[in-house]
């Protein structure tokens, strides 16, 4: 699965828990999840589980860490979609 | 130093049972779940409880420490007795960490901070959704109110992560600037602030 079909995924999964939608409409690798899109904290949690079923992936509590920004989150994708 | 965090009990809804029971794997540890369970019989309720209290404590840590990381399991709750008096220890720093948590049939709201009576707390309704906006603004208003005309100058200053937030101030009788310890939280139709109530001049540079 290449880069950009990870992060129009990722975009979908996301947009229900925005509250920053001019943000969200400028979303890239640097935006922060809470930061810029204002996505609430408890909410990152669901946003792991969504990902998980979308990818068919497990992301262990170290991936999950690390999720803060759209780059972090296609990388870790990325990693655990390739194996 | 303070952390507030506030939830919306109205504005949860699980998509599935089975989504909640990740989410709470993901979140609490088997112990806290136990715990949490022995003292709050309703189940969402226990989840959202223990939510905040980890929230709180990770406002309050991060101010502290500002070391930015998203792990609800490196705070561990170790106790809420039956006054929902909590302890949290942070696996990240060692500390340990004390509060309260607040129960109302629209919301819980857990407060970290050693020195709880001191801190002035206010929960408030907001006519928008999750309006960040407005909570910022209630805030200065109520913040206005406690230090008057002591205050000359507020600059609101953002922490890089969602809720969390300090004020500046100046004040006219002092000629350095002074931070008073804020936390600020919002879900849903609900908010909150909480800050020292104590002299300005017993407040922390």
């Amino acid at each position: 699965m290449d880069q950009n079909e990870i992060i129009e995924k990722l975009k979908k999964i996301i947009e229900p828990y925005v509250q920053d939608q001019e943000a969200f409409a400028k979303i890239n690798e640097e935006t922060d999840l809470l930061n810029d899109l204002k996505v609430n904290s408890s909410n990152l949690v669901d946003i792991i589980i969504d990902a998980e079923d979308e990818f068919d992936i497990e992301i262990d509590d170290d991936s999950a860490e690390k999720m803060l920004t759209v780059k972090d989150a296609v990388a870790i994708i990325s990693k655990l979609t390739a194996t | 130093m303070i952390g507030v965090d506030i939830v919306d009990l109205r504005a949860i809804q699980w998509p599935s049972a089975s989504h909640r029971d990740r989410y709470v794997k993901k979140v609490f540890s088997p112990k806290e779940i136990a715990s949490l369970d022995q003292q709050i019989l309703d189940r969402n309720l226990a989840i959202w409880i223990g939510w905040a209290i980890k929230e709180s404590v990770y406002k309050l840590e991060f101010r502290t420490q500002a070391k930015r990381y998203f792990r609800p399991k490196k705070l561990e709750i170790l106790s809420i007795n039956s006054a929902s008096r909590f302890v949290v220890l942070s696996q990240q720093t060692g500390q340990i960490y004390q509060g309260q948590v607040l129960k109302h049939p629209d919301y819980v709201l857990a407060i970290a901070s050693s020195n709880l009576p001191h801190i002035k707390l206010e929960v408030f309704s907001i006519p928008e959704v999750n309006s960040s906006v407005a909570t910022r603004d209630f805030t200065l208003k109520a913040l206005r109110e406690r230090w008057g005309a002591r205050l000359s100058t507020i600059a609101w200053r953002p922490f890089p992560i969602g809720y969390l937030s300090s004020t500046k101030q100046r004040c006219s009788n002092f000629s350095s600037q002074q931070t008073i310890p804020l936390s600020t939280s919002h879900h849903g139709r609900w908010a909150c602030y909480a800050f020292y109530q104590a002299p300005i001049k017993q407040l922390q540079p």
